[in-house]
């Protein structure tokens, strides 16, 4: 193949992020957990500014369930709020959707817009498969277009990330999916319910509020939803109860 | 080409409900075409408030027995649907491992002929309004169809449940019609964000800018809306 897919060095990132995201899949972690850190690799590992899931549900609609930065869930939410985006398109015909010149008169000039103004240029839409269903998909958005061979490794880290909704059993498959996506969906109300309540408690916004929501996590070793539930539930015996001021 | 997820199946089934016997309110229409669609014999609607479960709507009168029995026994799916905060699937109330978790609502159900429940929990993220629960007389596992189908239906369920406890009783009911109201970001933000200021829960928060949509005549999205960006506050 004429270009080099990635560099040395970034092979072993790259290794080390897939070994990440298959051991917390097969340790059974929340599937918001999952895809939260998916997001957060690929713009670690890729020339990507931000990046944000969305995953279909029941009912036919799309959720944004996880993003590495505010911009990339604004952006996520915009999709599904407009009926407008590469994401739809991707999650709907389950094929990979490129734009990198987003621009008013292309096929989402209120989208394209939107993504220009936070100096997205290049937005890419990656289907998340599991099994032959399309479930959802994961949004890219950078500066400058990204190489071929780059989004062939955020596919690999997507489909490692999007077995974590799959089960042994193919019988039992679709369900298992339907299933998990929909208590992802109600986790991720969860978090966005303690999010409103801390944004409140000491008055900033809602990204900050998941910002602190994250510090307490990754102090206490306990799950983003076990952080929230512990808010919402004003749980005064939880160790997050002195952080987070819960009383 | 691989297709996605469709939303097609919840508005054919929205429009059944809608479209159901006039003279059944919303409730009784989820709970027949429930019983239609996944082939319950009896399908019923419960609202819980701080685990006190009350009885709403109930397709006929074996539904809401068994209902009130495992409210008396403290004992069942719909109860566990509740407590594990996702779906419980009896799918055969006769066998050992059914015994053994279900001991005194097990065989009550098999003395009605039911031997299969499926219970689907109403709640929006930490809110959790009621279960929806489904009885059958033959045992097995539920078809996709029917799982997915349980979980619109529940969902249509859970913004009845929810204008039902705002005192709404328009008959338009728009919110029960509209694919994924009530998992909007907003919605869930302003929802704790009112829950804080006025110290209730998150229930009785949604509940409260339900009431203020209905009062002020406007979209619930519109008032969650306006409470994320602290244009209107809800007070006590």
């Amino acid at each position: 193949m004429g270009e080099q897919l990635i560099e040395m060095t970034d092979a072993t990132e790259l290794a080390l992020t897939l070994i990440d995201i298959t051991r917390s899949v097969t340790q059974g972690a929340e599937t918001i957990e999952i895809f939260t850190a998916l997001a957060e690799k690929c713009v670690s590992l890729l020339p990507v500014s931000a990046a944000g899931i969305l995953l279909r549900d029941v009912t036919g609609t799309l959720q944004v369930i996880g993003a590495s930065n505010p911009s990339a869930h604004l952006l996520d939410l915009f999709q599904v709020q407009n009926d407008e985006g590469p994401c739809l398109e991707c999650s709907s015909t389950g094929n990979a959707v490129s734009d990198d010149e987003l621009s008013a008169n292309g096929k989402w000039p209120r989208f394209s817009k939107l993504a220009r103004q936070q100096n997205f240029n290049a937005v890419y839409a990656l289907p998340l498969r599991s099994r032959d269903v399309t479930v959802g998909a994961l949004n890219l958005f950078a500066s400058e277009s990204i190489s071929s061979g780059r989004l062939m490794v955020a596919q690999a880290l997507a489909d490692a990330a999007t077995l974590s909704l799959l089960q042994v059993d193919p019988k039992v498959d679709l369900q298992i999916v339907i299933r998990r996506i929909h208590l992802a969906v109600e986790s991720r109300n969860i978090l966005e319910q303690a999010q409103g309540m801390l944004a409140q408690r000491f008055t900033i916004d809602a990204s900050e509020a998941l910002i602190r929501i994250k510090e307490v996590s990754t102090r206490t070793s306990l799950t983003l939803i076990e952080v929230a539930k512990a808010v919402v539930e004003r749980d005064i015996g939880s160790p997050v109860a002195v952080m987070l001021r819960v009383d | 080409m691989t297709r996605g997820l469709a939303n097609e199946r919840w508005h054919a089934i929205a429009e059944q409900i809608r479209t159901a016997d006039a003279n059944l309110n919303i409730g009784e229409r989820i709970c027949k075409s429930a019983e239609e669609l996944l082939g319950s014999v009896g399908t019923s609607l419960a609202l819980v408030v701080n685990n006190a479960y009350s009885p709403i709507s109930a397709s006929n009168a074996v539904a809401n027995l068994l209902d009130e029995e495992q409210f008396a026994l403290g004992n069942g799916p719909t109860f566990d649907a509740r407590q594990s905060e996702s779906p419980v699937i009896a799918s055969e109330l006769g066998s050992q491992h059914s015994n053994q978790r279900w001991p005194a609502f097990g065989p009550v159900a098999r003395k009605h002929n039911i031997q299969a429940v499926f219970a689907f929990p109403l709640r929006i993220g930490n809110a959790y309004l009621g279960v929806m629960t489904a009885y059958f007389s033959n045992a097995g596992e539920p078809t996709v169809k029917q799982y997915s189908d349980g979980l619109i239906l529940a969902s249509l369920a859970t913004a009845e449940l929810l204008l039902n406890q705002a005192g709404v009783t328009t008959p338009e009911l728009s919110d029960v019609f509209e694919p994924g109201l009530y998992s909007q970001s907003s919605l869930q933000l302003a929802s704790g964000m009112v829950a804080e200021s006025i110290n209730c829960s998150i229930v009785e928060a949604l509940v409260r800018i339900r009431a203020r949509a209905f009062a002020d005549d406007k979209p619930v999205t519109e008032i969650a809306r306006q409470i994320v960006a602290n244009e209107i506050k809800l007070e006590d």
